[in-house]
This record gives C-alpha cells, structure tokens and sequence, in this order.
C-alpha cells in the first residue's frame, strides 16, 4: 500500500482513502461517490491501470473491422489488420491529437485523420500525407516515427477483448481468476458459440459509475425498484398473454419460494457473482436444452448452464448478465455523478427462431431504456447522487448477511472448481460488495 | 355528375382531416395522461415498434432478429405499460413528467383502400425534477378508416437521440 497516498488529505475536512472504505462494519463513506478529486484519482488509479473490457469478437469478424471503444475517459478503437491480427489503437492522430475514428464501427484498409490528412494503414503505419513531397519538415521527422499509438496490453479470454493501458498490468487470465468460470458458463451455455445481436443501446445516467458496478449484485433492490415489472409480469400471467407466458419472467418467485438456493461469490481482483436457482425450470423457454446438458454433465452443471439466474461482475465496468435474457452491460464513467451505459443483446449461434424471439423480447422488455426494469434502475442511481450531497448520514449501509458470511467455498461453487474469497447463501445479502471495495482502496492506494 | 365528384372529394378531403387530427389527437392524450382513451385509439393487433440505431445512420429492420428500444405486437402490451404505469411503482414514472408532444410536417404519403400511412416529425418535452429532456424524431403511422371511426394498426417511432435513460411510452 502506497503510504504517501493513502495519506492524502483532499482538503482538510477528508480522511484517509483508507478511512473511507469500512469493510469491517460494512459501510463506505458517500463521499467516495461525490468528491471530483477521488474521481481524478479513480480514473489513474483504476480506469488507466486495470484491464477493461472493449468488445466481444464478434464485433470485429473479418480483416479491416474496425469498432469504436473508451477505456475511461480515453477513446481507442479496435482494428483487425490486413493478417487477421487485432490491434487496438489510441484514437488520435500522432499529427496534431483529432480523433480520426469517427464512426462507430465500420470496415476500412486505411483511415484518414479529417484534419490534415495523414493516414494510417491496418498496422498503424502512417502511410501518408498531402503536400509530401515538398514537405520540408526537420531533420528528426521521418514517417515511422509517426504510426499510431497502440494500447500497451490487448488480450482475449473466450472472445471477450479486454485491454489495459498498464503496461505492467498481470495478464488478463491472472486478473480473471477464477471469475473465469463463470464466464465459461455464459459461454458454453451456448453449443455453437455466442453473438451479439445488432441494435446496441447507450445510455447516460446523472449518478457515479460505482452505483452501476454494485446494481446488478444487487439481489436486495429487485422486487421493490422493480414491482413495477413483477406485477405487471403477473397481469400478463393471468390474461395468459402468447409472448411473456413464460412462468419463468415472474422474478418474484425468488423472492418467495424458499426452497431455492441462492447467493454470490467474491473473486479476488473485484470481481463477483451473484446467483439463484430459477423457479419454474420446467416453463424456462431454453428448459429442453437443460435436459440435454443435465444428461451430458449431470444435474449441477446443467443447473449452472442453464437452470440458474447468474450475474457476473468483471471490476470494475462490466457485467455478464443471464437470467432474464442473456446481455453484456458495459460501463464508463464521465464525471463523478455522470455515467455511460451500453447494453449488448448476446444470442446464442444457431438459436431456433422462436428461441431467439423469446431472447429478443425479454431483453427488450427489460433492459434497454424502453424496457421496464434498467430505467427505473438509473433513476435510483440519480437519486442516490442526489441524496449524497445531503447534509444527512455519513456512511453508506450493507451490512446484511454479516452473519452469515463465509470464507468457505460452498458445493456448487466447489462443482465448478472455483475458491471465492468470499460467498453468501442468501440473494439479498450485501457482503457481496466486499470484495469490489476491497479492489477499489487495493488499486487507489497501490504503487 | 360533378355534383357527385364533388361529394366524393369532400369526403376524402374530410377523411383525411380525421386522419391527421388523430395523429395529433394520440399526442394530446398522451400529455392529458387519458390512457384508456389513447388506448383505444390503436388496432388490437397493433405493431408498436421503437427500431434501434446500428450505427450513425442505420437502423435495425428486422425485430424477429435485432434488438428493438420496443416492438410490440398488440395493444395487450400497450396496455401491460399503462398498467405499470398505473401501479405507481417504477420510480421512473413516479412522479410522472408533465410532458408536450409537438408533432409537425404530418404528411400522408400512401392513401390505399381506407388505410392511410403518414408520416411526421416529433419532439416530446418532458419536465421531471426540475429538468427538461427533449425526446425528437419521427412517426410512421398506418391508419385504418371505415366511415365511423379510425385506427392506428402501426405506430413507428424512429427516435434520433437515443441515449436517454427513460424511454416510456408517453415519450414517444
């Protein structure tokens, strides 16, 4: 731990990083959502230091695919060379510091900055320029020292791009740990492969980006922010509407049926899952596909493919989310109370039509800023940015399940062959942010 | 015989008064939150479709296959939003927003066998919590006449900043 900025008095009326995150008692202190100098610290010590994750591969399939991306603050963009190699690039000209990919993704064999026109082959040679010839520049100049600026760490784990812009950052499978399991299952839960379906959706919310990275382990909030849906859900249910019969899309019988296991594991480096057994298995539209996993691998793999509701964190911006659905939900912060959101709908390669449809609409009917679940999630986060400026409580509060807490793997974890550093039986405890403010104070403070 | 023809215009040019009125009547009812009167302005087997961008100027075509803001293909599901709304219970829409559809440049593009495909441009304020956010973008609506009454039997909403973070339909 770097002493010297852990001591680090932002102004007088602050205490140490380190006083600021309890982990004992189970509280954090609000201003680590609202002060601007511990965001100026959070994008050094955090967004420009881990990995982050940029793209799924296929978003960039073939030779000149290039696709847009931030890391924090910092654009880049992802560029598949005319070998096949990817390569990810600052997105800045090395003339003068335009921006020079400009779209969101596309095909190109060369971009030109729109500036001045300097341009830039697949590898991030500068190939050119106008007005070359006569171009009498000084002596030191000379074209290769002019290529574009690549990220210093690119690396791929099962078709998720991750970067750093460490370069002494440990590689991305060490960082993983063994969160990697639970990517696995997002993606062998799919036999030919996983996509992302087309139509994106990026969102802006008024609130700091540490809201979104506890949101969606968060088990305690769902059946209160989003009643909303659970009743709505439950008036389909009685009209038997065709397109949400599914019994499955009635969250509230996992708050109620008892006899289901649930609860969430801690990795190290931040990330966490949280996990339910669904209720209703057998009206499950993919409940056939359970069957076959349950007679390829036996019934506690099948029941982590397919039978439970499973949320992955990967610290600190980006969630893998199958329950309702299947997406990935990728985050960056802008200012300290400002956030950008980008959901991706992820289908699963030769889906039947009617799998697919299903896929679509539960997506749709939840996630995007249409559906009826993640808007009322934003504004709960605004409010909560608005309610931490308050001259009220000090601390912000998740102390539930501290009895219960376990150092111990449990079963179903140990079926997958993982070792969490911390996990939980119960859907709504909140220990399972220890581990992600564990990592913040770990990166905020380290050398 | 001109007498005739002249009746028939009229009647046209009265039909297609009724179609643009409920065009604009559809966003009133919005703003006056009457839903069970906006309710009843659309087909049973109405197609409520909010596409998304693919990119700057793409949009998806195919809601079977590509992620829509919203696709619907009845009323049932107008209604299920009107229900939640009415719950009281999504934080997104309580309290409700005031909110103002300005519809303009109404044209009917296609006039065949009583039904009517018009288009027109929008822009829906929405004044929640001391802020104003402004939804814009265009209608494709196909309208269904028969002497007594019309029906929206489609209603596309092409929305061009798409990065808000409520998107209910009365912002549409």
């Amino acid at each position: 731990m770097n002493i010297a900025r852990d001591s680090l008095e932002f102004g007088s009326r602050y205490p140490r990083l380190s006083e600021l995150i309890d982990l004992e008692k189970m509280r954090v202190d609000r201003r680590v959502f609202t002060d601007p100098q511990i965001y100026q610290l959070e994008i050094e010590m955090i967004w420009e230091k881990t990995w982050l994750f940029l793209a799924h591969e296929s978003q960039v399939p073939n030779c000149f695919d290039y696709f847009r991306a931030y890391m924090g603050p910092h654009s880049v963009f992802l560029w598949r060379n005319a070998e096949g190699g990817l390569q990810c690039f600052a997105n800045v000209c090395a003339h003068r510091g335009a921006t020079i990919c400009n779209s969101m993704h596309g095909n190109a064999r060369s971009i030109s900055c729109e500036f001045h026109g300097w341009s830039y082959d697949s590898f991030g040679r500068l190939l050119a320029m106008p007005k070359e010839r006569d171009a009498a520049h000084h002596p030191d100049f000379s074209k290769e020292k002019f290529g574009l600026k690549s990220v210093p760490r690119l690396e791929n784990y099962r078709g998720f791009i991750f970067a750093s812009l460490n370069p002494s950052v440990p590689s991305l499978l060490d960082h993983l740990g063994d969160a990697k399991a639970m990517i696995d299952l997002f993606v062998d839960s799919a036999p030919h492969g996983i996509e992302i379906l087309p139509g994106a959706s990026t969102t802006r919310f008024k609130g700091n980006w540490k809201n979104q990275s506890e949101n969606s382990l968060d088990g305690w909030h769902a059946d209160v922010t989003h009643a909303s849906y659970m009743m709505t859900q439950k008036n389909r249910t009685k009209r038997k509407d065709q397109m949400f019969m599914d019994g499955s899309l009635d969250l509230s019988a996992m708050y109620q049926d008892k006899s289901m296991e649930s609860g969430f594991y801690n990795f190290k480096n931040g990330h966490a899952s949280l996990w339910s057994d669904w209720p209703n298995l057998e009206q499950r539209p993919n409940y056939a596909q359970f069957l076959e996993f349950k007679k390829l691998y036996g019934e506690e793999k099948a029941k982590w493919l397919s039978g439970r509701f499973r949320n992955l964190l990967v610290y600190p911006g980006i969630y893998l989310i199958d329950h309702l659905s299947t997406q990935i939900r990728v985050f960056r912060p802008l200012s300290v109370d400002e956030t950008e959101v980008t959901l991706y709908c992820v289908g699963h390669r030769g889906e039947s039509p009617q799998s697919r449809n299903v896929r679509l609409r539960q997506y749709e009917d939840c996630f995007n800023a249409g559906g009826m679940i993640t808007a009322d999630d934003y504004i709960e986060f605004e409010r909560c940015q608005a309610g931490y400026d308050n001259a009220g409580h000090q601390w912000n509060e998740f102390s539930r399940g501290f009895d219960r807490l376990q150092t111990e793997t449990d079963a179903h974890g140990k079926a997958l062959g993982i070792k969490a550093e911390l996990c939980g039986s119960q859907f709504e405890d909140e220990g399972i942010y220890i581990g992600l403010w564990k990592e913040w104070l770990r990166l905020m403070t380290s050398d | 015989m001109e007498e005739l023809n002249m009746v028939i215009q009229a009647q046209a040019a009265e039909q297609r008064r009724k179609v643009l009125n409920l065009i604009y009547l559809e966003g009133i009812l919005l703003d006056e939150r009457k839903w069970d009167e906006w309710l009843a302005l659309f087909s049973p087997d109405v197609e409520f479709w909010v596409p998304s961008w693919k990119s700057e100027h793409e949009l998806v075509s195919d809601p079977l296959n590509e992620v829509s803001l919203v696709w619907y293909p009845s009323r049932d599901h107008l209604e299920d939003r009107i229900y939640r709304i009415r719950t009281g219970l999504s934080p997104a829409s309580n309290p409700l927003p005031r909110t103002v559809h300005l519809i303009t440049n109404s044209l009917i593009r296609q006039e065949n066998d009583g039904k009517y495909l018009v288009t027109s441009n929008f822009q829906v304020n929405c004044f929640r919590d001391q802020e104003l956010s402004c939804y814009t973008g265009y209608y494709e609506h196909l309208i269904m006449c028969n002497p007594d009454s019309c029906l929206i039997l489609k209603k596309k909403v092409v929305i061009v900043n798409d990065t808000l973070r409520v998107m209910d339909i009365y912002c549409f």
